[in-house]
């Protein structure tokens, strides 16, 4: 009889977890996506600055996921190519202000 | 290259090669730490040029680009490292090699990091619908968090 009342208590907590749990991985991942959508979206538009600020975010928002997830590998090789794209534009430009120079 | 043929001998390295990689890691983790420090929805400030070396490192494209060179110093096809499908066909066959052999590198003097240890983790037969042929965990102890950290990469 005393094993019950233990068992009974730990039902409400166990529902806590089984339904808000999933709940909150999935919101943190929307989170993560929202990020990486945008940061595409502004890669895309070659707004690179505005992109790495993004991926940064969602760097850290996948760093929350937990050991071996494979969204912090994943946003990585976002912002890299992000950071070439930018370094790139920048040689670029400087490149051109010099050869504009009079 | 060098330190992928390492790989298959030795299980734990120490050289300018490896030391290489851990500062690479120690740069990343302190980024990480930087990224961490920021509260959420405050874009870290971090300085990214670190992101240059470490992604060849982790996406092994330097290993790619070293072997092409290679092959074709050789007079070698370098289709193997050329085409995305034969490389990770290759990456494939290299890591049953290693699969049983994680790789410890030693660095040296380092703030963040003194160790990086590889291990595949995952090797599939090619297939079409697979997202990746290789899962290679790269896995060292942050210094200032006291925890274990992870990069799993596919290929």
């Amino acid at each position: 009889m005393g094993m019950d009342r233990p068992q009974l208590s730990v039902l409400p907590i166990l529902f806590v977890c089984l339904f808000f749990g999933p709940l909150s991985v999935s919101s943190q991942k929307s989170v993560w996506q929202d990020y990486v959508d945008e940061a595409r979206r502004a890669y895309i538009a070659k707004d690179y600055s505005r992109s790495e600020d993004l991926y940064l975010l969602a760097i850290k928002e996948a760093d929350r996921f937990g050991v071996g997830n494979l969204k912090v590998a994943e946003t990585l090789d976002f912002l890299s190519i992000v950071f070439n794209a930018q370094s790139a534009n920048s040689s670029r430009s400087t490149k051109m202000a010099r050869t504009t120079r009079p | 290259m060098k330190f992928c043929c390492d790989w298959v001998a030795h299980p734990l390295l120490k050289g300018t090669e490896a030391q290489n990689i851990v500062r690479q890691f120690d740069r990343y983790q302190e980024f990480m730490d930087a990224v961490n420090d920021t509260t959420s929805g405050q874009v870290p400030t971090a300085d990214l040029s670190f992101l240059r070396d470490f992604s060849g490192v982790l996406r092994l494209s330097k290993f790619r680009t070293e072997l092409s060179a290679y092959l074709r110093s050789k007079g070698l096809s370098s289709k193997l490292t050329d085409d995305e499908r034969e490389w990770t066909n290759f990456l494939a066959h290299y890591t049953r090699v290693i699969e049983d052999c994680p790789l410890k590198c030693v660095g040296h003097d380092l703030t963040h990091v003194d160790e990086v240890v590889l291990k595949v983790m995952d090797v599939k037969a090619p297939s079409a619908g697979a997202d990746y042929q290789v899962m290679i965990d790269w896995s060292w102890l942050s210094k200032k968090r006291e925890i274990q950290c992870h990069n799993v990469q596919t290929y």
